[in-house]
């Protein structure tokens, strides 16, 4: 018995790279370039997920490269590809700073993975506040998440001003609107330390980028939602060859990352058509159309690129936005001009070119044109674009100009805090500013019609009376101190209720209780003694780096799920076996100015390695210096790396890792 | 500013560099030019001879004596701009006492053993043990001390070899291994980086060009395009080419263009360097060989004895060069072959019970059929197709392999030179 390897030869092989999984592979972007290749005459092979995990690409020396595939039964596919796209996943991990690698830190994958999970002590977790380094789309969504669902009190989002222009994508400034609504807070800085108080709460200490002064914050966990580097979302390396990464920038369903989605397809298209026209000699009567398409899909990209150029940021008077501004709001051909006076109408208010259209896909009554024009003739206020829009964009309004009360519907998200009608709530603005206060007059849920193939979480509309002056500023409730309180309290009492449904496990000795059926990964995180290296927690097992021995056995910690009685033994951590000259050794022995946290090579090193060998390649910076060939395989070093070689003038921003393979490769006989 | 030189030098490895360097310091103007975006993107430099395929007409006592640390160190030191220091193997100190450089190229003194199974009835293999008894005996001849090992005695000595397993088996009672001192294997990616610093810091960012495309010998010069712009450049004594495997299709080209008769390698020979986890600590001493197979404890600098990288060298099917076979290129990395020769090697031999593979690096390289691996692309006063050439161009071979092969062929080559000019 031996290894079997079975060969096969395709046109174009797009291959899931490392931390890209289920159940988002294969996403839009894989499907949409394999299907206009498919359809150009190419044969495609997609290889991912975690039924076919995909080892590494070999790039050839003349075209092409080798695709190397491992199935369930341990098998390996060698796949001779013509051309080979990587989906890959985009960078989220920050600059390296004093104690970012720690228990304390999580990418924003893992952590919103754990805050999807409710039955875990997620209320503990994140509390007394999280802050989120990164004012991306997704960092600001994912704040707004976690303060709407009441899990935590508060959230700031850090990042500095010029990092912030890069991240003026179709959407932010609706996202941004999103999180302050909500009382969030987006402080311009760096972080420059992170430090244990205590088993839950760590001190993030932060540079005012316009002070200087140091910003201290208690914090429950920090979320590194990056990129933090502007960076093409289509790479070819070597350049000429037909080698290509595409970044995955879309989620599992289109509404929670719509311009995520939109991006990735646009690119998947754009790609799609080159490979199309690079590799089939015959388009024929395909050619016009692939152009078109290939055309097209540059003009959308532009257009988001256009949007960072032509920002909509209103300009405030106090706690009210300046009269021009407000008046170019009403101007939006989303929000009404006259109905809103006679009945509840929607108001969208993304003022913005954005690319979402799903209040135009699930408007039963087709009332929302697909670029957010409203007819109000035909509104009939159901709600159902209210509850829909993945950045609750859309309220519903009707105005009294007799009377001194109006009324204001807003999406609300069932959290911990209870509501209830008749109680009142205190109004805030767009910023996040007391305006005044409303009653609850109502509480409705809304039901989706059936034709729409678009999900909808559980969401219900709250309905309140408010002032009519603050009618056009309010847009949302602030969440009573008490309240928060009672709901942080209440989670308490859940959990000693679900202490009963825990097992007992044993961790390196000690007896512990745990949810059963949890990975085993997920379940340190809840018992506070999850390690640095599980931080990626890629869900695949691809990083290789979450081992724990569980009953004798090694595996994966974020493959095994927990089951009564297992015995787990952790790795301790390396000790330290050098400091390094201009370093600082922090609290948990770890240096702050190591970027290859597996072989301990800190950025003077590869400083001075670039300044001695004058290397202009990021491979003679990798040769040299060996970063990335440690145990992670560069998942956790190589973007800090790419930051600092751009930052260094090497022109990083195409190279792609092809070294092989991508993670640990594990092989025995079968 | 004006790129006229003396001479003009086209490659993308450490050769170039070192014939660079060489002239420089002669004297000579030089303009360095390499068709890839960086150097070294090829890694076509290997830190030890593989010394394979193991026969008396490729593998001959002088191959095995220019394997030697002492041969390392006279051909790498001359042209390092820095020390070279050395590590003997014995104590894990340098052997000079004054001063040591960790961060300098190393050579390191390790010993060669080849080991085999004795029983097995397959003639390559009789073949192959017969050249090994050969070689030890003309060792033996020359006082170098050779060694002949049994059973679980050669076993150990090579580096990987698990006796902490419960798989020891009859199989490991029937190897038979030679032992060789005194070979030595060097820091290919620290002495190749230094050159190359130096290189770039005493000619300057005009004239060592990357990513040069469109190179053209012309009558006068050299004529290529950088970052877009077309250059041309006058050659006062004349082009040195490196060949490596990335040229083939432009030195082709411009030998058929300047009709002249290329000396072709006999044969393009894949190689696969994998790098597998040990869970046990290394023998940094000794370069095993088994098979196919030659393997070693990774290293740069001098060991430590908490080295679990095994470098595991295999080499592939010789391969026809041309241009029509472009295409063939490095289809038979990572086979079916190897992965069961690989298992094979960590289960069966090494008795391991599963192996990890940290990384995989290709490359290939030329071999050539004799000593002669210079020949001229264009002659003083020949009219070619495009004109009379009024410089000399040599292609030179042998740019790709053992880096102190390369490092002395680079030199050699411009000692050429020399020649020329008093020609």
């Amino acid at each position: 018995m031996g290894i079997y390897v079975r060969e096969g030869k395709l046109d174009l092989a797009i291959v899931a790279g490392p931390r890209v999984n289920d159940p988002i592979w294969p996403s839009v972007g894989a499907r949409t370039l394999a299907s206009i290749c498919t359809k150009a005459g190419l044969d495609v092979g997609m290889f991912g997920g975690s039924q076919l995990i995909v080892r590494g690409v070999i790039a050839l020396p003349a075209t092409g490269a080798l695709v190397l595939v491992e199935d369930p039964q341990r098998r390996i596919h060698r796949i001779y590809a013509r051309s080979v796209v990587r989906i890959c996943m985009p960078s989220f991990l920050p600059n390296p700073f004093a104690g970012w690698y720690s228990e304390g830190l999580l990418p924003i994958p893992t952590a919103e993975n754990f805050a999807k999970d409710r039955e875990s002590m997620a209320s503990f977790f994140w509390n007394p506040a999280t802050a989120i380094l990164g004012t991306g789309n997704r960092g600001l969504r994912f704040g707004s998440f976690l303060l709407e669902s009441g899990l935590v009190s508060a959230v700031y989002c850090i990042e500095t001003y010029a990092q912030w222009g890069a991240k003026r994508f179709a959407g932010w400034e609706v996202e941004r609107r999103r999180f302050e609504t909500a009382e969030g807070k987006i402080i311009e800085g760096t972080p420059s330390s992170l430090t244990q108080k205590s088993p839950v709460v760590w001190e993030l200490k932060v540079i005012d980028a316009i002070t200087s002064s140091e910003i201290t914050f208690e914090v429950g966990k920090v979320v590194s939602a990056g990129p933090f580097l502007e960076i093409t979302g289509v790479r070819a390396y070597p350049p000429g060859s037909l080698l290509f990464e595409l970044e995955q920038t879309a989620k599992q369903r289109r509404e929670d990352d719509v311009e995520g989605w939109v991006l990735e397809e646009e690119r998947g298209r754009m790609l799609g058509s080159k490979i199309s026209r690079l590799l089939v000699e015959e388009l024929g009567i395909q050619r016009d159309e692939i152009e078109r398409l290939n055309r097209r899909a540059r003009s959308r990209l532009k257009r988001h690129v256009r949007h960072l150029e032509n920002p909509f940021t209103p300009v405030y008077q106090g706690k009210w936005i300046a009269s021009e501004d407000m008046k170019h709001m009403r101007l939006f051909t989303g929000v009404p001009k006259n109905a809103q006076k006679h009945r509840m109408i929607a108001s969208i208010e993304c003022f913005e070119d954005i690319p979402c259209s799903i209040c135009h896909e699930v408007c039963p009554e087709s009332a929302i044109g697909y670029r957010v024009a409203l007819n109000e003739s035909k509104c009939t206020g159901c709600g159902v674009c209210v509850v829909s829009c993945p950045s609750s964009a859309i309220v519903m309004l009707k105005e009294s100009d007799d009377r001194s009360m109006s009324s204001l519907a807003l999406p609300y998200v069932d959290g911990p805090q209870p509501f209830a009608i008749g109680d009142s709530r205190i109004m805030l603005n767009r910023r996040g500013e007391t305006l005044g206060s409303g009653r609850i007059n109502a509480v409705k849920a809304v039901k989706i019609d059936d034709s729409s193939d678009i999900e909808v979480m559980e969401k219900k509309i709250i309905y309140l009376d408010i002032p009519t002056h603050i009618l056009w500023e309010a847009r949302g409730i602030k969440k009573h101190r008490q309240l928060v309180e009672q709901a942080y309290l209440s989670t308490v009492s859940d959990f000693s209720q679900a202490v009963e449904r825990k097992v007992e496990v044993t961790i390196n000795g000690e007896k512990r209780l745990v949810r059963e059926r949890i990975p085993v990964s997920t379940a340190l995180y809840e018992v506070g003694q999850s390690r640095k290296t599980d931080m990626l927690g890629c869900g695949d097992g691809s990083c290789g780096l979450c081992e724990v021995h569980v009953d004798g056995i090694k595996t994966n910690a974020c493959q095994t799920n927990i089951r009564r009685g297992m015995n787990m033994k952790l790795s301790l951590p390396r000790q330290i076996s050098r400091t390094h000259a201009g370093g600082h050794m922090n609290v948990h022995g770890g240096n702050d100015d190591v970027i290859c946290q597996c072989l301990e090579i800190s950025r003077q090193e590869v400083l001075s390695k670039l300044k001695q060998g004058k290397l202009q390649s990021v491979e003679g910076v990798i040769s040299l210096t060996h970063i990335g060939e440690g145990k992670c395989h560069g998942q956790i070093c190589m973007d800090a790396l790419r930051r600092l070689l751009v930052d260094q003038g090497i022109d990083a921003t195409q190279w792609i890792d092809w070294r092989f393979p991508w993670s640990d490769w594990r092989l025995s006989r079968s | 500013m004006s790129l006229d030189s003396d001479i003009g030098l086209v490659g993308t490895g450490v050769a170039p560099l070192v014939a660079a360097r060489h002239l420089v310091t002669q004297g000579y103007s030089v303009l360095l030019l390499n068709p890839d975006t960086d150097f070294f993107l090829e890694d076509s430099e290997l830190s030890l001879d593989p010394l394979w395929p193991m026969d008396k007409n490729t593998v001959s006592l002088d191959r095995l004596l220019s394997c030697s640390a002492e041969r390392a160190v006279d051909e790498l030191r001359p042209s390092f701009p820095g020390m070279v220091e050395v590590w003997s193997g014995s104590s894990g100190i340098a052997e000079s006492a004054d001063y040591h450089d960790p961060d300098a190229p190393h050579v390191r003194q390790r010993s060669r053993l080849w080991i085999a199974p004795r029983e097995n009835n397959q003639s390559t293999n009789k073949e192959y043990w017969a050249s090994i008894e050969e070689m030890y005996v003309e060792v033996f001849d020359r006082g170098l001390n050779p060694k002949t090992l049994e059973g679980l005695l050669a076993a150990r000595r090579f580096p990987g070899f698990s006796l902490q397993s419960d798989r020891i088996s009859q199989k490991t009672e029937n190897l038979r291994g030679v032992q060789i001192p005194k070979f030595s294997d060097v820091d290919v990616t620290r002495y190749r980086n230094g050159i190359l610093g130096f290189v770039r810091e005493r000619l300057g960012p005009d004239r060592v060009v990357c990513g040069a495309t469109q190179i053209e010998i012309i009558p006068e010069g050299i004529r290529f395009h950088a970052r877009g712009v077309p250059r041309t450049a006058r050659l006062k004594e004349g082009a040195l080419i490196f060949w490596t495997p990335r040229l083939t299709n432009w030195i082709l080209a411009e030998s058929k263009r300047w009709e002249a008769k290329p000396v072709m390698p006999r044969g393009l020979r894949f190689f696969e360097q994998w790098s597998i986890m040990s869970r046990e600590p290394l023998d940094c001493t000794v370069i095993g060989t088994y098979g196919d197979l030659t393997a070693w404890a990774e290293v740069e600098g001098t060991p430590s004895s908490e080295q679990t990288r095994l470098a595991v060298l295999r080499a592939g099917e010789l391969r026809a060069v041309g241009v029509e076979n472009v295409l063939e290129l490095g289809l038979d990395w990572a086979s079916a072959d190897s992965f069961n020769v690989l298992a094979g090697f960590c289960n069966d031999f090494l008795n391991w019970e599963r192996f990890s593979i940290r990384a995989m690096r290709p490359k290939a390289i030329f071999e050539w059929k004799n000593n002669n691996l210079s020949w001229s692309l264009g002659q003083l006063g020949q009219h070619g197709r495009f004109g009379k050439i009024s410089h000399k161009v040599k292609v030179i071979g042998g740019c790709d392999g053992p880096l102190v092969n390369v490092v002395g062929r680079a030199r050699a080559a411009c000692e050429d030179i020399e020649k020329w000019r008093s020609a």
